[in-house]
């Protein structure tokens, strides 16, 4: 038998139902996973051995001891699954960094909204990962602590922010981990890392407790090996919250509910802009061939116009940059936390340029024209969506890049998230999915993006693909 | 640093070739309602109150400590 780390949600449910292994052994499979080799990935700023042993062992005593294990597995759709949490959300009793030196020693008294659903799934967080300080990068090299490595290949970056998660899921120290995005902090990671990063639409999981980056855009959601445990894990945290106003109210469906329907008579939209020469040879061969796969599956395809991606990077820089300012005002080390000189240089080239944009004279010159052009980029998604039901792409126009290469711009984390960053400012959902591997064996993905509140029709197609290449079968060797 | 903040302000500048005519500022992609609720103060527990003020750096009896913000 495989070792009980690398199996999927969906599998280790099923073996704790058949008590063919207990929680135990699964956490401290998981554990060893983590001590063997996270020293040369490492993915996790806090591994939280004790409490999950513990919390394991106390998931055991409720399997022996109840009667309908169908139904206990039912109620808990999380069960007992080592969930590891990205270092950006608040966990009660557990120290939360933001990888950042300001956080370096901040225990919170509370879970983020996103945590108390997963603990409440029944799920046991293993430990906090690593990101770019504050969500502030593309490559977990702007970490105050220390990089993360690319299972697939230890001198690559495993991307951006949520790298950490990515890289714990991929090399199997975890059965599903969860993210956030602002724009390419699920998916570019994920398809770095081959593995499925779904970005919920803006609203549909609560942001209280997530550490904030850009308000307007940040949204949490999961890391996983296979779509169908992306789907368990949106049906958890998806809804509505009373501590965040902007969470939608609108019903969530049930995701996993005619998953394998198949993708017959769905109609695809390629962007010819998203394929612009910038992006790598690979990735386009790659993401081409996924499009005859898709095709075969009786997928309709259609070729559509949208606004140049490139514009967004623009649009994007100035409202992130503006919100961060304004995020990052409040950690002023009174109340917890160090003082202000402990921001990284990252993060304070970003609350400079932010109170720039925002500042009397410049404010319309450049935060209310990106405004303006972020409503001419929602339209244009709109009128697309007219058209076709969902739009494919490759998610990062590069594989994953050397280690250092995020030093050379001060723009590098736009630049890589050219391709996501047009539907993270409509608001829109994505899901990246595994498409291929380049001549050196590493992982390429693409996004299927659809409009708001569309992650039902979005893990179809993506379940149809998988189910179909099983490139999610393949494994790093570490 | 100057610098790379002088190159971020460089490459922003291509949204001067779009035309925003007539277009209204989108300051958020979902189009929600304001959501209001009762301010009604919620009771905590003494113990998460203790452990808030404990994590400020500077307190005196039970309070936070600052420093001077105003001057008379």
């Amino acid at each position: 038998m495989n070792k009980l780390n690398q199996l999927t949600i969906t599998q280790a449910q099923e073996g704790m139902k058949k008590k063919k292994f207990s929680c135990q052994e699964l956490m401290e499979d998981c554990l060893k996973r983590i001590e063997e080799i996270d020293e040369k990935i490492k993915a996790f700023i806090t591994v939280c051995k004790k409490r999950a042993i513990q919390e394991a062992k106390e998931k055991d005593e409720i399997i022996q001891r109840e009667k309908d294990l169908e139904d206990l597995f039912q109620k808990y759709p999380l069960f007992g699954i080592p969930i590891a949490v990205k270092d950006s959300f608040c966990t009660a009793g557990i120290k939360t960094t933001a990888a950042s030196r300001v956080l370096e020693n901040y225990i919170p008294t509370y879970d983020a909204t996103v945590v108390k659903k997963l603990k409440e799934a029944g799920a046991v967080i293993i430990g906090k990962t690593n990101l770019d300080a504050w969500c502030h990068g593309s490559s977990t090299e702007a970490s105050d602590f220390f990089t993360t490595h690319n299972p697939w290949n230890l001198n690559r970056l495993p991307g951006g922010s949520s790298g950490g998660s990515a890289a714990s899921v991929a090399a199997d120290m975890v059965i599903g981990a969860i993210g956030s995005e602002t724009a390419g902090s699920i998916r570019q990671p994920a398809s770095w890392c081959g593995v499925v990063g779904l970005k919920p639409t803006y609203g549909r999981v609560s942001r209280f407790g997530l550490i904030a980056m850009a308000s307007s855009l940040d949204c949490p959601g999961p890391i996983t090996k296979t779509v169908k445990d992306s789907a368990i894990i949106l049906q958890v945290l998806a809804g509505k919250d009373e501590y965040d106003a902007t969470s939608l109210s609108n019903p969530v469906p049930n995701y996993l509910e005619k998953i394998n329907r198949g993708i017959e008579g769905i109609k695809i939209g390629l962007p010819k802009e998203y394929f612009f020469p910038e992006v790598q040879k690979e990735v386009i061969e790659k993401v081409k061939e996924a499009i005859k796969v898709f095709e075969k599956m009786g997928a309709e395809i259609k070729e559509i116009s949208l606004f140049d991606p490139r514009c967004a990077i623009a649009v994007y820089t100035i409202l992130q940059r503006a919100e961060v300012s304004s995020n990052l005002a409040r950690y002023d080390g009174i109340r917890y936390g160090r003082e202000r000189e402990f921001f990284g240089k990252e993060a304070k080239r970003r609350i400079m340029l932010g109170t720039f944009v925002l500042s009397v004279g410049y404010y319309e010159a450049y935060y209310l024209r990106a405004q303006k052009v972020r409503t001419l980029i929602c339209q244009d998604f709109e009128k697309a969506f007219k058209k076709v039901d969902v739009i494919i792409g490759p998610t990062s126009p590069s594989v994953a890049l050397p280690l250092g290469a995020s030093k050379e711009s001060p723009m590098f984390g736009e630049i890589q998230d050219v391709l996501v960053e047009p539907s993270t400012i409509a608001g829109l959902p994505g899901i990246n999915i595994c498409c291929g591997f380049s001549s050196e064996n590493l992982p390429m993905g693409l996004q299927i993006i659809g409009p708001q509140l569309s992650e039902k029709p979005l893990l179809q197609v993506a379940f149809a693909y998988q189910n179909e290449t099983q490139w999610h079968q393949r494994k790093p060797k570490i | 640093m100057q610098k790379d903040l002088t190159a971020t302000l460089e490459y922003v500048k291509k949204l001067e070739e779009i035309d925003i005519e007539g277009v209204l500022p989108t300051s958020h992609p979902i189009k929600t309602e304001n959501v209001l609720r009762e301010d009604e103060p919620q009771k905590k527990e003494l113990k998460e109150i203790n452990e808030l003020i404990q994590m400020a750096p500077k307190k005196k009896n039970g309070y936070v400590k600052t420093k001077r913000i105003l001057s008379f």
